[in-house]
């Protein structure tokens, strides 16, 4: 239940409650003080009545012909009327003010004893008037209460409606925070608790943005420290290599030296949030880029027979290439099982690296472009950023498993043909741009 | 024929060998591993060219860069750093190079030899693209012996691209470099390729100056 209703049905109910108990008050108040009231008026006109009977005044009379619903009876002791006024049915004895029903309509009743001779003298007030003022204010009462209780809960809804929308804009807010870069979230508003709670968050979220800063300083630093070591490493290896080929034990230290290297260089564009960096745009003939990779692994059969020019970064692009070609070395075993052939299109460039390993089943093949998928011996992210880098370059990616049960991996580029603006005229460039462009010639 | 120097700045003394060994065959180097010494020693000798380290003990590698940037000769920075690569990115156009660490020295000496390349051809004074000549010096422009005229915006913009032919040149970063400070948008850039295309086919070198869609503009070398 959202907070919104929470207060609400407490506001509501609180209304209900206030409204019943004051109008439940303001009734009952009403009624005894009419109930006394109508008493005191019968019980005095009893004693009228009696006091007229024991000395009679001339010209008196008991009851005004022009106020009906008013009767006065003498009763003698034997139960009959002797005189009656305004009714003459005999009326019931009632020591106190009692209520009754006569012809159909309430009348509150009061007798009293008459000059000891055992008569009574009974008096009757129609009181279905009164009655009926009683049922009104009940009636106004009720739809008041009603009334109040309706517009105190609409308004009880539309507070906290607008109290509570400052907690909506900073959820929000909240929701919009980008979890690489966190940035603080500002409130307009002047709620305490709201601005309290947009505090709280942003105390966390600087927290976790500078913590995130510190690693990565951190990572950058390490990043420094093995540098110069890697490349020396690799260097001295590389050259004792060529010295001795036949050393097979050279060979594979060197080999994992490079390894180390590249791998290393893939992490390093992760920690340095290089995949967010623009392209370094050139033409980019992916047939030399092609055999220049497959020269660092001997063996590799390169099938480049054209040149297939993009528009790329071209070291993003060997780092593809590397990436794959390296990935199949890694699944074949060696370089001998790795297969590399460019196929130059009209829209589009295809470079395809295939490798006779053990091949993808279906689970790697859906995920093996997720960072930290591992196939076989790698890191588990060269993959995952080729795919980054490739569709950077406005192009795709895809593993599948090739004719032979190795895997095979397609990487399209759209051609440079396919970005070039062909249709260039000078109908995009107005006569304005011409004039500003000369004024800022003239001014520079 | 007298060898062209170059100077490595790099406070890694085996790193900084390496490099002078390998570079020693076929320049003259001469390494530093300092920035105050590098800048004092680039203000007062010639080199083609500075290997820098932008990680230094003394001072900041950027620091050194900018110092460095009207000097005559060319920079390759390197450092393992990617965040100050940005930062130096939009310094220099066309005189820089960037190289992360930790790499293959092949891939290093390909930059070193590619940036003495172009620098050579900039050096000559005269950048060739076909049948059209463009002298960077005497400041003209031939199309097979006919000269063609430029403005100075004009030539600035053949003369950057020509000098990177291959390279794609945004519009933001080409309104930075004819402009300057100046508050013009693209608009005016764009006007100014379309004068310079417009000179070029009138003088029936084609299209020379291409534009890649939502890109920027190229011109190709051309072997290519």
């Amino acid at each position: 239940m959202s907070l919104r209703s929470q207060v609400g049905l407490g506001v509501a109910l609180l209304a209900l409650l206030v409204v019943a108990s004051s109008t439940g008050l303001a009734y009952g108040w009403f009624v005894r003080q009419q109930s006394v009231e109508l008493r005191r008026l019968l019980t005095e006109d009893v004693a009228r009545v009696a006091a007229l009977l024991d000395a009679p005044v001339l010209g008196a009379a008991f009851v005004d012909p022009a106020t009906p619903g008013f009767a006065v009876q003498v009763v003698g002791a034997d139960g009959s009327v002797v005189l009656a006024w305004g009714r003459d049915e005999p009326l019931p004895l009632a020591p106190e003010p009692t209520l009754v029903g006569l012809d159909g309509r309430r009348h509150l009743v009061a007798s009293a004893q008459w000059r000891d001779v055992g008569g009574t003298i009974r008096v009757a007030h129609d009181i279905e008037a009164a009655m009926r003022t009683r049922a009104d204010l009940a009636r106004s009462l009720g739809w008041g209460g009603a009334l109040a209780f309706l517009s105190s809960t609409l308004v009880a809804l539309v507070v906290a409606r607008r109290s509570l929308r400052p907690l909506e804009l900073v959820a929000e807010r909240a929701r919009a925070v980008d979890p690489e870069a966190p940035e603080t979230i500002a409130y307009p508003g002047r709620s305490h608790e709201v601005r309290a709670l947009t505090d709280a968050l942003n105390a966390t979220l600087t927290a976790i943005r500078e913590r995130s800063r510190r690693e990565r300083a951190f990572l950058l630093e390490i990043a420094h420290e093995l540098a110069a070591p890697l490349t020396l490493v690799n260097y001295h290896l590389a050259a004792l290599r060529r010295e001795r080929p036949a050393d097979a034990e050279l060979v594979s230290a060197a080999d994992a030296a490079q390894e180390l290297l590249h791998t290393s260089q893939d992490l390093l564009v992760l920690a340095r949030g290089e995949l967010d960096r623009p392209l370094d745009l050139a033409l980019v003939d992916l047939r030399d880029l092609l055999e220049r990779v497959a020269g660092e692994f001997p063996g590799v059969r390169c099938d480049a027979a054209e040149p297939a020019q993009v528009i790329g970064d071209g070291d993003r692009l060997m780092q593809v290439a590397r990436n794959l070609v390296r990935n199949g070395v890694q699944a074949a075993g060696g370089p001998r099982g790795v297969r590399v052939t460019l196929a130059a299109g009209t829209d589009e460039h295809l470079l395809r690296v295939e490798d006779d390993g053990p091949g993808l089943d279906d689970e790697a093949l859906a995920r093996v472009f997720e960072r930290g998928f591992r196939r076989g011996r790698g890191s588990g992210v060269g993959l995952t950023i080729s795919k980054d880098l490739v569709e950077q370059h406005g192009g795709r990616i895809t593993a599948a498993s090739g004719a032979d049960g190795g895997a095979r991996f397609e990487v399209w580029l759209p051609s440079l043909a396919s970005r070039v603006d062909a249709d260039v005229t000078d109908a995009d460039v107005t006569d304005a741009d011409v004039t500003d462009a000369d004024a800022a010639e003239g001014g520079a | 024929m007298r060898r062209e120097r170059v100077l490595i700045v790099e406070d890694d003394a085996r790193l900084a060998e390496v490099l002078a060994r390998e570079l020693g065959r076929g320049y003259d180097t001469v390494v530093v591993g300092t920035g105050r010494e590098a800048l004092v020693r680039a203000e007062t000798e010639d080199f083609a060219l500075v290997l820098l380290d932008l990680n230094l003990p003394d001072m900041d590698g950027i620091e050194v860069a900018e110092q460095l940037e009207g000097n005559e000769a060319d920079v390759v920075m390197l450092t393992a750093r990617g965040d100050l690569a940005s930062r130096v990115r939009g310094l220099y156009a066309g005189a820089a190079d960037y190289l992360s660490k930790p790499f293959q020295m092949e891939e290093l000496l390909a930059r070193v030899y590619a940036r003495m390349r172009s620098r050579a051809r900039a050096r000559s004074g005269v950048v060739h693209r076909g049948g059209l000549t463009l002298a960077t010096e005497e400041r003209w422009c031939a199309y097979e012996g006919a000269r063609i005229d430029l403005s100075a915006q004009e030539f600035h913009l053949l003369e950057l691209l020509l000098e990177n032919q291959g390279r794609v040149f945004a519009k933001d970063t080409l309104v930075d470099r004819l402009y300057g400070a100046a508050d013009v948008g693209p608009n005016a850039v764009e006007a100014v390729v379309s004068r310079v295309r417009k000179k070029l086919e009138a003088a029936g070198a084609g299209t020379v100056v291409e534009t890649i869609r939502g890109l920027g503009y190229l011109v190709r070398p051309e072997d290519a």
